[in-house]
């Protein structure tokens, strides 16, 4: 099994053992599995934690799990077999229906949670994730066979997004 | 799979937190040597084509660099 399926499996294990309550792909790697692959460092994966009182401020029960399994944290981010892998709490209704709506793909015969390529495109759209990279990255994905115009337009309106 | 109830937000600060994380992971990157930067290319194609050939043909020159460095 390569580096990057062991980390995908080893979110599988995570949900499993309770650690998350559920996530998905997102970021560049996501792209890749819609589009042509960007360079990228790192895996972004977006999260669901399970529900504590209160916002929240670290991501210590994740990380001690995976210490614990010998995947140390550096820099917010987790080293799962040669991946460096970063969660991300969800942090709007936005990234919540991204979760909800991910689609369940494989890879290399591990199943895993992929954030669709309409809620990558209307995230890099929210104002504090707008860059020049992420715009070009969001018109890659929009001429991709399988992306679904109308239901960008749909979220985007939803969330009052502009390009 | 539903959204909980009320999921917990990341604290601004967690936020920053997680950007900065990103940002000196990018910085370490770019002061890796040249041949551990070939690695990461390497490692970057070792888990990109397969998802690659599920969308399209890879065309020739689409495949693991086959190097030792």
């Amino acid at each position: 099994m390569t580096g990057f399926a062991i980390a995908l499996a080893t979110l599988n294990e995570m949900k499993a053992a309770g650690v998350l309550s559920d996530y998905a792909v997102g970021g560049a790697m996501a792209l890749v599995f819609w589009t042509e692959p960007v360079p990228t460092y790192d895996l972004d994966v977006l999260v669901w934690l399970p529900t504590r009182e209160g916002p929240i401020v670290s991501l210590s029960e994740v990380y001690d799990w995976l210490a614990a399994r010998g995947w140390a944290a550096h820099a917010e981010h987790v080293l799962v077999a040669g991946i460096p892998v970063q969660f991300l709490p969800a942090h709007d209704a936005l990234a919540d229906e991204a979760l909800t709506t991910a689609a369940m793909l494989d890879y290399s015969g591990v199943p895993v949670r992929v954030v669709r390529p309409e809620y990558l495109v209307a995230l890099y759209l929210e104002p504090q994730a707008r860059t020049a990279k992420r715009r070009e990255r969001a018109a890659a994905l929009g001429e991709g066979a399988l992306f679904d115009h109308q239901r960008l337009q749909d979220i985007m309106l939803r969330f009052h997004l502009t390009w | 799979m539903a959204s909980p109830t009320q999921p917990g937000r990341p604290t601004p600060e967690l936020l920053a937190a997680l950007r900065q994380g990103k940002a000196t992971l990018r910085h370490e990157r770019h002061t890796l040597s040249l041949p551990e930067k070939v690695r990461a290319v390497i490692e970057l194609q070792q888990a990109c084509l397969p998802l690659l050939a599920r969308q399209r043909g890879l065309r020739p020159w689409e495949r693991v660099w086959d190097t030792d460095a």
